[in-house]
């Protein structure tokens, strides 16, 4: 058997798959962007109208509204799961009793499926009439808020953070896990005090972990959908809706297919851009520190 | 002085991850309790397990075996695709295997938003809707990127003298696989087979598309048990308490590999 077979019979049964389920659909979606269909609309025909889906879309208050909540989401989760992350990394890189039980604690809620969290956080925890939040305001004879209806959007940033925390906190650990102690007494010798050991010592030598976890977060966080579905549906009107429950929402609710490809053709290029744009900002730094 | 004041720190360290942690030690106790002490937040309150009796005598069983057979298969599928390549990409001179490698890699920058609905009339026409097929043919795509991402820093690590010795001595290339190759990565495998696990078993979004109740994983089946059954916390505790913990024992056992794992080897933990 010759080298190229051999790799060949490696790699392809992968490979085929992968294009198979995602990268063939990915191009059906960017045709249908162009097509009028309505699966619940059989009187009006399928037919070609090129770009005026995407017309549509960057001309309606609807669609900026989601892009807008999307970004805020995006930005408030990842910059307080950085900043909760970095806190809880330093406590808990330092020895003592129980510091593995301390760990195990609080990386648990990351390994929750989205579903739960969603539904116990609306009904148990926050549910204004019978939920936790209720007795915590009577116990102060407050009236609870009622955040579904109030503040849906901050609502599931909460539960963003809380979901995403303890990724932040174990990949910034490791970072500083990686920092030999000899380097942090070199630079206490030097006469750096702790300011001056945290900024150009420590700071630098993380970087490369707070990058990767800013990236992943973001390709996550970006992709946030069950916690929407499961607590606000998007509502109310399209106060929490982000841009993979719009998708659903046209999708599957409206069962627009023409127009729905569009907002998803949409998406993955303004994903993609926000992507690359922290890779280049980050990138940037990294370099901006080390010089 | 300053054993005081790291002593205070480790306290205020306990009470963070005690708060951090209380929403899932709620969830699990309030599994336990009568749905009335759930509500009324009673205090002392009985311990039963009621609940539990009452959703596995329900439709819960269906759904768990649904989530243990899909889970099951597809990281069994992943696996079996996804190391082939990682290994090719390591361990042969391959021309564009940086290319092979981030067109992988690519797909899961990829919102599932964007594929979804193809996949959906595809699967309509094909009668694959609400078939194990459907959705394990879904997660082993999707997650066979992740699996080549960990897999080739962990074959990384493995020195080539030690393949190059093995040939020498006269194994074939299966036996190296298997009995040197194989053996010298079980640290990775096992913790890239238990973060498959727990991101199959917590999808929620192809789940939600593809399946309405023949097929259905727990995370779907949770989401709709509260619009069906209104306020039964009690059975809804109980019912997630079964739903998170094969993923956090996962996880709990995974702690070491865990960074690695999750930073998909891009920095090594």
């Amino acid at each position: 058997m010759n080298e190229n077979k051999k790799k060949g019979i490696l790699v392809l049964p992968a490979v085929i798959l992968v294009a198979l389920a995602t990268q063939i659909p990915l191009i059906i979606t960017v045709y249908n962007s162009m097509i009028r269909w309505i699966i619940v609309r059989p009187d009006l025909s399928k037919k070609f109208i090129g770009s005026q889906y995407y017309k549509k879309i960057f001309t309606s208050d609807e669609f900026w509204l989601v892009f807008q909540n999307t970004m805020v989401l995006t930005v408030i989760s990842l910059a307080a799961c950085l900043a909760l992350g970095t806190l809880l990394a330093f406590l808990l890189h330092r020895q003592f009793t129980g510091v593995g039980i301390v760990r195990t604690l609080l990386i648990s809620p990351f390994f929750l499926m989205d579903s739960v969290i969603g539904v116990f956080w609306r009904n148990v925890m926050l549910n204004p009439s019978f939920g936790l939040l209720y007795y915590f305001y009577k116990f102060f004879s407050l009236t609870p808020p009622d955040m579904l209806a109030e503040a849906p959007l901050f609502f599931i940033i909460i539960l963003v953070i809380w979901k995403w925390t303890p990724f932040f906190m174990l990949v910034l650990l490791a970072g500083l896990q990686s920092i030999p102690e000899e380097v942090l007494e070199a630079a206490v010798v030097d006469g750096a005090n702790a300011w001056n050991k945290t900024i150009y010592v420590i700071l630098p030598m993380v970087m490369k972990y707070i990058t990767i976890s800013l990236l992943l977060g973001l390709i996550f966080i970006l992709k946030t959908f069950g916690l929407v579905f499961t607590t606000t549906r998007g509502g109310p009107g399209f106060a929490s809706t982000n841009f993979p429950y719009y998708v659903y929402r046209i999708a599957f609710l409206g069962w627009n297919v023409g127009k729905s490809s569009a907002i998803a053709v949409v998406i993955i290029i303004i994903s993609l851009v926000i992507i690359l744009v922290l890779f280049k900002l980050l990138r940037k730094t990294i370099t901006e520190v080390e010089v | 002085m300053k054993k005081t004041s790291s002593a205070i720190v480790t306290v205020i360290t306990f009470i963070i991850a005690i708060i951090y942690f209380f929403p899932i030690f709620w969830m699990i106790i309030s599994g336990f309790k009568h749905e009335i002490d759930v509500v009324n937040l009673t205090f002392p309150f009985t311990l039963t397990l009621e609940n539990f009796k009452t959703i596995f005598s329900g439709k819960v069983s269906h759904y768990f075996m649904n989530s243990i057979y899909i889970t099951l298969v597809s990281t069994s599928l992943s696996m079996m695709l996804g190391v082939p390549v990682s290994y090719a990409l390591v361990m042969s001179k391959f021309k564009r295997g940086d290319d092979l490698f981030f067109w992988f890699i690519s797909t899961t920058l990829l919102p599932p938003v964007g594929i979804v609905i193809p996949v959906y009339i595809i699967f309509k026409c094909l009668n694959m809707l609400d078939t194990y097929c459907g959705l394990i043919l879904m997660y082993t795509a999707v997650n066979i990127p992740l699996v080549i991402w960990m897999m080739r820093s962990f074959f990384k690590d493995i020195p080539r003298e030690l393949i190059e010795a093995s040939k020498i001595d006269g194994a074939t290339e299966l036996t190296t696989f298997f009995r040197i190759i194989l053996p010298l990565s079980r640290h990775g495998l096992s913790a890239t087979i238990l973060l498959v696990i727990v991101f199959i078993w917590n999808e929620f979004f192809f789940a939600l598309h593809l399946t309405y109740t023949r097929a259905a994983t727990l995370p779907v089946h949770v989401a709709a048990y509260m619009t069906q059954e209104g306020l039964f916390w009690a059975k809804m505790c109980a019912i997630s308490t079964v739903a998170i913990l094969p993923p956090l024992l996962a996880g709990w056992i995974n702690q070491k590999q865990l960074v690695r794992g999750l930073t998909m080897g891009a920095v090594k933990g």
